[in-house]
Parts: C-alpha cells; sequence; structure tokens
C-alpha cells in the first residue's frame, strides 16, 4: 500500500515558485489499477515522479509498505525502485545500445539474480507483452508501441510491486495504445501487480479501477 | 554498500561497456580510437626524433671524436711524463676495449695557394682505428696504414672537396682531391710535403676539420715532439659504463686527469641539453593537448548520452555500474588507440624511416625506439582516458534523474 500524507513540490523558477503539488493526501491499495487524470499542468506527473522516487517533495510523507521513502538517499532510491518499483516513461526511455531482452533483463543483473534465470523470465516476459520474436531487436527496430511494451516487460523482470506508468500512451497510435494499456490491465490481473498510471486521455478511466483526478496540483475527487 | 553489490555492479557495468562498444556509433569508435592513435603518436614521434638526433651527435661524437673516456696528463702537465704505463694500465682495466694516445698539433696545411690553420693529430694509425671509427667515413682513399710515409688524411672540410656548399669552405683548402700533394708547415719551423691518402666525410662539420698524420712522420720532423702525447682515448667493452671504468683506472691512483665523453662534448653538450629540455616541453605540451582532446571527446561522447545515463538510473541502475560502463569504454578505446598506435609507430613508421631516414647537419638520424618510454606513454594514456572517463560520468551521474533524462 501506498501513503501519501500532506505532499506537496514547489519548483523554484528563478524568483517565480510554482506549487506544482499542494498538500495532497492519498492511499493507493495493493493490486489495484489506479488512474491518475487531469489537465496538462495539474501536477499529475509530478505525483508519479514523487511516488516513483525520480524526485524529491519539497514537503510531506510517501510512505510505501508503510516504510518513509522520501528523504532516501539516491543509492538507496535506486535499489527500493530496482526491487519494488517499475517504471513506464511517456517516451520509450530504451536503452539504444541494448536488445529487447537486453533491456528487460538489465535490471536484473542488478539484482544479481542467476543469469540463465532472468534470461529466461526476460523472454517470457516478451511473450507476455506480445513481443515473443522481437527479443535480439534493436529500439531503433522497433515501432512505438513495441518499444512502450519492452518498457513494460522491463519494468517487470525484478517482479515489482507496483509499476507506475507515465503517459504510456501519449506518443501512441489508438490500437498500440490499446495493447499497451490491456497489456497493463492483464498484468495486473494475472500477477498481482499495483498500477498507477498518468493520463490526460479520458477513453483511459476505463482500464484503471481506481480514480484521481488533480487539478493545480490538488486532488479534486478521488474514487478509491 | 555490501561486496556482492559491487560485484554485480561491476557484472553490469561491462555488460553494459562491451554492449556499447559493440554496437555503439562506428563513426565515434573509429574517430576516437584515431584520435587517441594520434596523441600516441604526438607523444612518441616528437622525442623518438629528438632523441634519435641526439644519439647521433653522441654516437658520432663518441666514435669520431672523444671515445667513451679520456685520460689527460695531471693539470700541471701538458704532455704525459710516461704515457706508455697509462696505457698499459688502460688497457689493464677491466672493461677496456682498445686504447689509443694522441697529440693535437698547431700546423698550417696549404695547397694550390689556399691554407688552413685547423691543426692536425697525430696518432698511432692501428690503434686509432680500433678506439675510433674514422675509416667507415671515408669519402675518397682511405684512412693511414701503418707502413705509409708522408701521408695525410684530411677532413671534407680540409680539402674542401671542390663543393662550395660546405659550412668551412671559404676556409678550406677547396679543391684537393686524393693523390693532391699538400705542404704542411710544423710549429718547430719545418715544412714537408704530404700525399693526401684520403678524405674522410662524417657529416659533422666540427669533426670534418681534423686530419692526420702517422706518429712515424712527425717523429721524423719532429723527433722530440712526436714521442709526446697530450691525451689518451679508452674505448670500452659493450656492457660497461663509463663510472664504472674510470673508478676502477682511478683506484690505480696514477695521477692523471680521467673524464668521461660528455664532459668532453663541449658545445654540443649545450645543444644536447637544450634538446632535452625541449623534450620535455614537446611531451609536456602534447600531453596536456592530449589529455584535453580525450576529456573533450569522452565528454562530448557522456553529454550525448545523458539522456541513456538517466534512464539508467531511473530503473535503479547504480552509480558504480555507470562509472564502471563508461570507464571500461574509454580503457578500451585507450588501449586500442594506443595498440594501433604502437603499431603505426613500430611497425609502419620505424621501418620506413629506416629506408628513408631523416637527414640533418650531424648525419643521418634513426627513429629511437625505446621500450620503456613506449610503456610509459601507453600508462600515461591510459591513466588519462581513465580520469576522462570517470569525470564527466560522475558529473552526468551528479545531474537530477528527470533533468537527465528530459536533458534540461
Amino acid at each position: 500500500m501506498i501513503e501519501v500524507k500532506n505532499l506537496s513540490r514547489i519548483y523554484n523558477l528563478g524568483k517565480i515558485k510554482v506549487n506544482a503539488l499542494r498538500g495532497i493526501n492519498l492511499v493507493i491499495r495493493d493490486k489495484t489499477v489506479t488512474s491518475i487524470m487531469g489537465k496538462s499542468g495539474s501536477g499529475k506527473s509530478t505525483l508519479l515522479r514523487q511516488l516513483g522516487l525520480l524526485d524529491y517533495p519539497t514537503s510531506g510523507e510517501i510512505l510505501i509498505d508503510g516504510k518513509p521513502v522520501q528523504k532516501l538517499d539516491d543509492a538507496k532510491r535506486g535499489r527500493f525502485r530496482l526491487s519494488l518499483l517499475g517504471y513506464v516513461f511517456q517516451e520509450y526511455a530504451l536503452l539504444t545500445e541494448l536488445t529487447a531482452e537486453e533491456n528487460v533483463y538489465l535490471p536484473g543483473m542488478m539484482l544479481g539474480k542467476n543469469g540463465a534465470d532472468f534470461r529466461e523470465r526476460a523472454g517470457e516476459l516478451l511473450e507476455v507483452v506480445g513481443l515473443g520474436d522481437r527479443k535480439t531487436h534493436l529500439p531503433r527496430e522497433l515501432s512505438g508501441g513495441e518499444q512502450q511494451r519492452v518498457a513494460i516487460a522491463r519494468a517487470l523482470i525484478n517482479q515489482p510491486k507496483y509499476i507506475f506508468a507515465d503517459e504510456p500512451t501519449a506518443n501512441l497510435d489508438t490500437l498500440s495504445s490499446r495493447t499497451v494499456m490491456e497489456t497493463l490491465v492483464r498484468l495486473n490481473r494475472e500477477l498481482g501487480v499495483t498500477v498507477l498510471f498518468v493520463s490526460h486521455d479520458p477513453d483511459d478511466k476505463q482500464y484503471a479501477t481506481e480514480h484521481v483526478f488533480l487539478k493545480d496540483g490538488e486532488v479534486t475527487n478521488a474514487y478509491l | 554498500m555490501r561486496i556482492s553489490n559491487w560485484i554485480h555492479s561491476l557484472k553490469t557495468g561491462l555488460f553494459l561497456a562491451f554492449r556499447g562498444i559493440r554496437r555503439g556509433n562506428k563513426t565515434i569508435q573509429i574517430l576516437t580510437v584515431s584520435m587517441l592513435l594520434l596523441v600516441f603518436l604526438n607523444l612518441v614521434l616528437p622525442r623518438a626524433l629528438l632523441r634519435g638526433l641526439i644519439n647521433t651527435v653522441n654516437g658520432k661524437l663518441v666514435t669520431l671524436m672523444t671515445s667513451n673516456v679520456t685520460i689527460a696528463p695531471p693539470k700541471s702537465q701538458a704532455v704525459f711524463a710516461d704515457v706508455d704505463t697509462i696505457e698499459a694500465a688502460a688497457r689493464a682495466t677491466d672493461g677496456v676495449d682498445s686504447v689509443t694516445a694522441q697529440q693535437k698539433i698547431a700546423v698550417q696545411i696549404s695547397a694550390d695557394g689556399n691554407s688552413t690553420t685547423y691543426g692536425t693529430q697525430v696518432v698511432e694509425p692501428a690503434e686509432y682505428t680500433q678506439v675510433f671509427e674514422i675509416q667507415k667515413y671515408m669519402k675518397q682513399g682511405s684512412f693511414l696504414a701503418a707502413d705509409d710515409q708522408n701521408k695525410i688524411v684530411l677532413g671534407v672540410q680540409v680539402a674542401g672537396d671542390n663543393n662550395a656548399n660546405l659550412d668551412f669552405y671559404a676556409t678550406s683548402l677547396r679543391t684537393v682531391q686524393v693523390g693532391d700533394k699538400v705542404t704542411v708547415s710544423f710549429n718547430n719551423g719545418k715544412a714537408a710535403e704530404f700525399t693526401v691518402k684520403g678524405i674522410f666525410d662524417s657529416d659533422f662539420s666540427q669533426g670534418d676539420t681534423r686530419s692526420f698524420i702517422s706518429r712515424e712522420d712527425y717523429a721524423r720532423i719532429n723527433p722530440t715532439a712526436a714521442a709526446q702525447t697530450s691525451i689518451i682515448n679508452v674505448k670500452l667493452k659493450k656492457g660497461y659504463s663509463e663510472d664504472q671504468v674510470m673508478a676502477s683506472f682511478n683506484s690505480l691512483n696514477l695521477g692523471v686527469v680521467v673524464d668521461k665523453w660528455q664532459n668532453q662534448a663541449g658545445v654540443l653538450r649545450s645543444v644536447t641539453k637544450t634538446f632535452d629540455v625541449v623534450i620535455i616541453l614537446l611531451q609536456l605540451i602534447a600531453l596536456i593537448v592530449g589529455s584535453i582532446t580525450i576529456y573533450i571527446v569522452t565528454f562530448v561522447d557522456l553529454n550525448n548520452k545523458r539522456k541513456q545515463i538517466g534512464i539508467q538510473r531511473a530503473i535503479g541502475i547504480s552509480s558504480a555500474t555507470l562509472v564502471v560502463n563508461y570507464v571500461i569504454r574509454g580503457i578500451v578505446y585507450a588501449v586500442i588507440g594506443n595498440l594501433f598506435g604502437l603499431v603505426a609507430y613500430l611497425f609502419v613508421l620505424v621501418p620506413w624511416e629506416r629506408l628513408h631516414p631523416f637527414k640533418f647537419p650531424f648525419g643521418i638520424v634513426f627513429l629511437e625506439v625505446n621500450g620503456s618510454y613506449l610503456v610509459q606513454v601507453f600508462g600515461v594514456l591510459f591513466t588519462i582516458a581513465v580520469i576522462s572517463s570517470a569525470i564527466p560520468t560522475w558529473r552526468a551521474i551528479k545531474i537530477k534523474i528527470l533533468d537527465a533524462i528530459w536533458g534540461n
């Protein structure tokens, strides 16, 4: 379970202070699919980055499985992300010099999993996301949708409890978008992974079981 | 961090590095390796050339003018009191190959209205050619032999050799050739006609202003002075140092002045010292230029990979892994660049230069091949590559993950 208590994030842009998040309070229950929705600039990606430990909040508290994580240093955050969280970026954030399979099993290497095991698992995950025949392809040889699905498979390699997806379909066509979102939902159902995704597309609401709406850095509605 | 974590970081770093090298942009890789090759050659070539020049100068100095060690009479005497004893002691010293005694006398040599006053060397031809290699530089004719009578050997700068391009042509005999007669006027007022037996050209102007007559000939002209010797030249066996032999000889306490060739080099000594300073300056500049070049290339490459670094950090790749990743790349490029540089130097440039050697006023110069220096250059560039990769990587790691990914 993820608990967010009075979370704020202020960006200092020169002399201007931008309140991206204003006292957010939230509880994300395990094994749910939660959509974080809102207009551009509402703070939804900022919120997800705080939960994904990619950024530091200005104030407030984030508890992941009861553990406060907002003040962890970079190294500990890295280990935390590696073992417990999977993150899918809006852009297809794959490593260009690695094949699809290598991109997927790279985080596994960091945890020192058995080489053959994590390669096998990477292959399985690529099958799960429908790319079993694209293992040896480099990112530049894959379409946007395929790259995003590789990124999802990578996010799953260390069997994380949580997956955070930041507008995962923003750069995809309709068919690819649907495939990606259905993949996330299927992973939730089949593997019990808790999924949080950010979207500004109202159609994506259908994939979530819980919904959080943000406006100007504040939660306006939450159906949890 | 636990040891197992370090091992995973190292393994992952190596994995990323070698995948990156295998699949990286080949044009950038070729340019990087080429740049490192040029940095290597830039560090090696000027030094090799100047050291080759110094070696040529020193080699000629030793084999044509000073020998390895010189023995002079005590400072209070102009000539040896008992040259035979000193020569015998020198010959018996461990490490001595051969010994010759000589004296330089003031003479005027004239031919066809031209004259020179460079003086001449009075030598024992057989001994002299054991210690020195003048006979290898004969341009015409040959060097003196033991049974020669009234024969003289002239340096090309003395004979003139009909070559107006010679450094000292104006003060030479200008047109003298082998077989010509020259008149030698000695300081005891006597003059004698000598036949030019040979003309040598060592490409070493300072040495080519000399001339040689035999002690036997000089004894006929000036019997008292012919027995006098002002210097003994000693050639060492290979593997012996001047200091070693000098220490052995000095332990005999013969009351003579023993010196090594370096101290006899005169103006050439300061020339070679200047070259040494120039070499250090050139190396320093090459090293700074090389370091900055390697740093810039690595920095630009890493700057282009900032997003990739951000992604790696976002998915949990540790800082240590990232440093290993990019440092290993730097090391691999440095090793390949240096190896290519080494191969280019040893198997292309040096053999080519052996076939087409550089010609300097001092003679032919060969590029020096100094194994320990090549290893040093290798080590230095290796270290620079490590530092030049580690610093920009470390800086890139310090950037916030999101800034790295979004390119802020």
